[in-house]
């Protein structure tokens, strides 16, 4: 059933493959998300999974294979033009604006889908109308208190929790979430779930994560990937999957094929 | 609304002006106008180095190009309006800029400077071989004092050199303020913090660079035409790379503040003239103060005196600029 719908996915990658200093990363892949869709991707290091973020998102061009968004061919668009068609993303490393406020972070994040702001080479970046919407961006998420602290002053987990409120912050169609628990705390981990929750409905997420609760907790579907291939994609709930998952983690015999189903 | 700090500084710039310009002799006047304009080329250099993360070398490229515009206009064309020449300088640097610029920011760090490097050899290369237009070696003489028409008379004192000198260096340093300021200035402090994330929020970041390049360019053309003019002359030396390297250090001096630069351009023009005074062996003096300086790391001094002066006010203040690039 991948990427073979009548209607047009969120996201979308065809027959993708990847050779990097001679290795094959990822080999013929193709997945689909479909709007408001919320997809976790699970496999061991090494599988592929942020490889394929960054074929998604634009960072590395795939050797063949296509990827398009809202339908639209966007194979050979770079990083930013994609962010700007409704493309956003996190890091698994945190990836922050490190010199400046926490408000001025989330401005840019604001200013960038607004052309007029974004280009001004004369009037400070503070407006009126940006420093509301960001102060309430940042309130909505918790961070109201923390505007004026430099970002060196946040804590980790508070500066993840901003990775979060930047890619939002232009209303993205597609969220591509990498890690986003990476290195917090159960109390942290808990919190930036229950931020991810909240997203809008029609916000398609799709979500590189380890923990395996977290990553059904949070996503209808659970795409398993191993060694650059997708190994099978089926509903959180799905006893298959975690049938599935157990194998590429762990290596035990292989499991039905009706997960792919 | 302008902020009180600004206020104070300009008019603290306005007094130093005035106090420099009567009380001086007229050689002193000329070191004084040569230190505008090293603090002008400094402050061009900043808004790259400092607040974009690009450690350029190209500088004395747009430096002495300003230089030779306003020289081969004085020369081939008779054309003797300052600020026809000041347009002219600007304008056409602006263009070279954006032709290196398209070309050497697709690199970067080590590669960006080997580049740009290139570059400011080759424009030099050229000055030298072009002997029809720029006189080779022996440089473009006879540019005479400017017309500062519509304005009466001509650029020709001591006081007025320094003046207009001193006035282009004060609208270079409110020009680099404003930029820093303005989206388009945190968007180049974002791009040099990280730009991954930059792009992936949508910012073309190539584009904002090659703004950074092209606006920094056109500023640093502007104290070069002036030398030309206070020196009545134009010679390849406004183009040599050591130009580009001096530039950079008097950024390095100006500690990743922003008004810094102006201030380390004035004195390394001073520094120079005094060491040179009371030594022939100034250059080993002056290589031994610069090496001095760069081991403090001015950057993190600055910002260890910053914390000192306002431990416990709690504002916001990150760094300008950080310049591990440089290194």
């Amino acid at each position: 059933m991948i990427g073979t719908g009548q209607h047009t996915a969120a996201l979308e990658a065809h027959s993708v493959s990847v050779r990097l200093g001679g290795v094959q990363i990822l080999h013929d892949l193709s997945i689909s998300i479909d709007r408001g869709e919320r997809r976790a991707i699970v496999g061991p290091n090494g599988a592929g999974k942020t490889t394929m973020f960054n074929v998604l998102g634009g960072g590395l061009r795939p050797d063949s294979g296509r990827v398009s968004l809202n339908g639209r061919d966007v194979t050979r668009w770079n990083v930013s033009r994609r962010a700007s068609a409704g493309l956003a993303r996190t890091f698994q490393v945190t990836n922050l604006m490190h010199t400046m406020s926490v408000v001025d972070n989330v401005v840019l994040a604001l200013a960038a889908s607004r052309p007029r702001v974004r280009r001004d080479v004369i009037r400070p970046l503070r407006s009126r109308s940006l420093d509301g919407s960001a102060a309430e961006l940042l309130e909505r998420w918790g961070l109201g208190d923390r505007g004026k602290a430099p970002v060196e002053a946040l804590s980790y987990g508070e500066r993840r929790e901003l990775e979060l409120v930047l890619a939002v912050a232009g209303s993205p169609d597609v969220l591509m979430l990498d890690e986003p628990a990476a290195g917090l705390s159960p109390a942290e981990t808990a919190r930036v779930c229950e931020l991810i929750e909240r997203l809008p409905r029609n916000t398609s997420i799709v979500l590189i994560e380890h923990d395996l609760d977290m990553a059904l907790a949070l996503s209808d579907t659970v795409t398993v990937m191993a060694e650059g291939t997708i190994r099978g994609t089926g509903r959180a709930d799905d006893p298959g999957v975690s049938a599935l998952v157990k194998e590429v983690y762990l290596g035990t015999e292989p499991v039905q094929e009706e997960t792919h189903a | 609304m302008p902020s009180r700090p600004l206020v104070i500084g300009i008019v603290l710039a306005v007094v130093a002006i005035a106090l420099v310009r009567n009380g001086s002799s007229g050689y002193a006047l000329s070191v004084w106008s040569l230190a505008m304009v090293t603090g002008g080329l400094g402050m061009s250099l900043s808004l790259l180095v400092t607040h974009a993360g690009m450690p350029s070398l190209a500088q004395a490229a747009f430096y002495g190009t300003g230089g030779y515009a306003v020289g081969v206009l004085a020369v081939r064309t008779s054309q003797d309006n300052l600020w026809v020449g000041l347009l002219v300088a600007a304008v056409v640097a602006g263009v070279l800029a954006l032709a290196l610029g398209a070309v050497s920011l697709r690199t970067r760090g080590i590669y960006f400077q080997i580049i740009t490097l290139s570059f400011t050899a080759m424009i030099w290369g050229l000055a030298v071989k072009w002997r029809s237009l720029t006189g080779g070696d022996d440089g473009l003489v006879g540019i005479y004092p400017p017309s500062l028409s519509p304005l009466p008379g001509y650029l020709v004192s001591p006081q007025d050199v320094f003046l207009c000198s001193a006035i282009a260096l004060l609208v270079i340093c409110l020009l680099v303020r404003t930029v820093r300021h303005s989206t388009f200035g945190h968007v180049l402090v974002g791009i040099r913090d990280s730009e991954s994330r930059m792009a992936a929020l949508g910012y073309r970041t190539t584009a904002y660079r090659l703004g950074a390049f092209v606006i920094a360019g056109v500023l640093a053309a502007i104290p070069g035409a002036l030398l030309t003019y206070q020196l009545q002359f134009s010679s390849p030396a406004q183009l040599n790379f050591v130009v580009s390297i001096q530039a950079l250090l008097v950024v390095v001096l100006g500690a990743g503040t922003l008004m810094g630069p102006a201030l380390a351009g004035i004195g390394v023009v001073w520094l120079q003239e005094l060491l040179q005074r009371h030594t022939s062996h100034w250059l080993l003096v002056l290589g031994g103060i610069y090496i001095a300086v760069a081991l403090l790391n001015p950057p993190v001094l600055a910002q260890r005196v910053r914390r000192r002066l306002a431990p416990s006010r709690g504002r916001h203040d990150a760094p300008e600029g950080s310049l591990e690039v440089v290194s």
